[in-house]
């Protein structure tokens, strides 16, 4: 336990933050919350195999589809099992939308990661696109109706719908940041890095490539599952057409602009991603013509020409705030 | 006693035999040299004992133990490691992880000690961490070890290469031509390091090399390719005067009193 004393605080802190936002905000701003979150968790884990292990996935809302469809199915199939379990019947949910997507990730890594590049890029496409096929065309799944009324987290005592949905995301989240930190630090983050900058070299070392590879992107999917199972319980309605091509390339957005290999860059990123589109809707209203889209592009060039390796390129926040007291000192 | 031993080992790409019926045995502790002139087959073969080519005929020996046909990474895992020619670290890391890297063969602790920073996760890292620094500072390179490899000079990467081929104490070092893009200052520096490392680490080293100053002053046995064959085996007195060496290198002896 003591070795998560930091964890085990910040959580207690996000609780504490959690009644605050209850209070202050309105339904509005408490979903765009909860969305970063759950998008911080899918840009967090396709960070490890876009920018530490150095293969270009392209399917990454695939195994959030996966994960989506796991956990509504399952909630639609046993509603009595969650409302005796309350919240920890969606942890195994969870847990097992995740463990199906990493499955999924482990079948779908196993022969396309021998793949480079543009390449590795394609197949991920094409898993994510066949997916979405699949789904549209499976009528226990809903097919293009998808799966709608799916059971929201639960309410408890005075503590309403939004803090329970935000103390539960929040843990997965926390769960996800600091197992891929812990994980990146150390032989295992070693392994993902060498086989980003130099296969031949990490094979002469005795390094298996294909296996450091299957699994970064196995664990990659589990967390893409988990945010899936998150966004089906937060959102209500999960359709097939949401987890498309888009949402892939939304995804490898964040991960390009917090930071290839930075972790608090992608969680930043995913704010900005979620955000800005929402704060440009009011713009709206004032210039009466929808410049929403065009201002949000523009910024994202802006961003890459003046910050090329992304917003905090491969370092963490610490570094920085390190670097700034540095300064003042 | 014979640490690798290589049996008429012969590689065919197409209608060229690169390597013929080669055989070699390099004792332990030995300091093995391998030359021959351009296209000679010298990189073919030492491809061969890596693993990266499989040969079409003959077996391949180590510590008694057939590897014939152990894949490239399997091999690191027996002891043996190479370097490459065309330096290859991982450029965008440091110094100190290209250095722990190369350690991760003998580390253990699994994905959820990694997480749970368990004891053993403690204890492997910092074994990693004391073994690299050591080697660093042997090597003068601990004031350099957060620095990007990329930044390290010319001379440093080489001997960052050959830090990352120590790290898993192996039982035989490849060094492919370790010299190439060095002048003589460099290069005389890398013999003395060759040696020592050798010396220090009680080793097995088979350098490949073109440079014959090189080769000669360092390696107490020398066997010469050329045409994918072995033309001549020896110490390197005897090598540097063996005719057919001569030939192999200069062309045929017209008129003779042509020395090396």
């Amino acid at each position: 336990m003591k070795n998560f004393k930091l964890p085990l605080l910040t959580y207690i802190v996000l609780l504490v933050l959690g009644l605050i936002l209850q209070f202050s905000f309105n339904a509005y701003i408490q979903i765009l919350i909860l969305q970063i979150l759950m998008y911080s968790i899918a840009s967090m884990s396709l960070n490890l195999v876009n920018g530490f292990t150095g293969q270009f996935s392209l399917g990454h809302a695939g195994f959030m589809a996966v994960g989506a469809y796991t956990s509504a199915f399952l909630s639609q199939t046993f509603p009595a099992f969650l409302e005796t379990t309350h919240l920890f019947g969606f942890f195994i949910f969870s847990l097992i939308a995740g463990l199906i997507a990493s499955f999924f990730g482990y079948l779908v890594g196993l022969p396309s990661l021998r793949l480079k590049g543009d390449y590795l890029a394609i197949v991920t496409l094409g898993f994510g696109e066949i997916l979405r096929v699949f789904l549209l065309n499976i009528e226990p799944l809903g097919a293009a109706r998808g799966i709608s009324g799916i059971i929201p987290y639960p309410e408890l005592g005075f503590l309403d719908r939004f803090w329970v949905s935000f103390a539960y995301v929040s843990f997965w989240f926390l769960v996800c940041l600091v197992f891929l930190w812990r994980i990146t630090r150390g032989r295992y983050g070693r392994q993902f890095m060498s086989v980003r900058e130099d296969e031949v070299a990490a094979l002469s070392l005795g390094l298996s490539t294909t296996q450091i590879k299957v699994s970064s992107f196995v664990i990659a999917s589990f967390f893409a599952g988990v945010a899936g199972s998150l966004y089906a319980h937060l959102i209500s309605i999960i359709t097939p057409t949401v987890f498309g091509f888009m949402m892939s390339v939304n995804i490898v957005v964040m991960v390009v602009l917090g930071g290839m290999g930075s972790f608090s860059g992608s969680i930043i990123a995913a704010a900005f991603m979620t955000v800005m589109p929402e704060v440009l809707r009011s713009l709206q209203s004032v210039t009466g013509i929808d410049l929403r889209m065009i201002l949000f592009s523009l910024s994202l060039i802006l961003i890459m020409i003046f910050k090329p390796h992304g917003l905090l390129g491969e370092h963490e926040l610490p570094y920085f705030l390190k670097k700034m007291r540095r300064k003042k000192v | 006693m014979t640490l690798l031993k290589a049996e008429s080992l012969s590689i065919q790409f197409g209608g060229l035999k690169a390597v013929d019926k080669v055989s070699l045995e390099i004792e332990k502790g030995q300091l093995f040299g391998l030359i021959g002139p351009n296209g000679a087959g010298k990189t073919t073969f030492f491809n061969l004992l890596t693993g990266v080519y499989k040969p079409t005929e003959g077996k391949l020996f180590f510590d008694g133990q057939e590897i014939t046909n152990v894949p490239t990474v399997s091999r690191s895992h027996l002891g043996i490691r190479r370097t490459f020619q065309n330096i290859r670290l991982f450029k965008g890391l440091t110094v100190l992880e290209n250095a722990l890297i190369a350690f991760d063969q003998n580390m253990s602790y699994s994905l959820f000690d990694s997480f749970l920073k368990s004891s053993k996760f403690h204890l492997q890292e910092k074994e990693a961490y004391d073994k690299a620094l050591k080697l660093l500072t042997l090597f003068k390179l601990d004031l350099n070890k957060n620095d990007k490899a990329s930044d390290l000079s010319y001379g440093a990467q080489r001997k960052l290469e050959i830090i990352r081929t120590l790290m898993s104490d192996p039982q035989l070092i490849l060094l492919d031509e370790p010299a190439a893009g060095m002048n003589h200052s460099e290069t005389a520096q890398l013999m003395d390091l060759i040696k020592k490392v050798r010396d220090d680490f009680k080793l097995t080293i088979l350098l490949i090399e073109h440079d014959m100053k090189l080769v000669m002053g360092l390696c107490e046995q020398i066997a010469v390719l050329d045409h994918g064959n072995k033309i001549a085996q020896g110490r390197p007195d005897e090598v540097s005067r063996d005719p057919q060496v001569i030939e192999a290198y200069l062309g045929p002896d017209l008129d003779s009193g042509v020395t090396t």
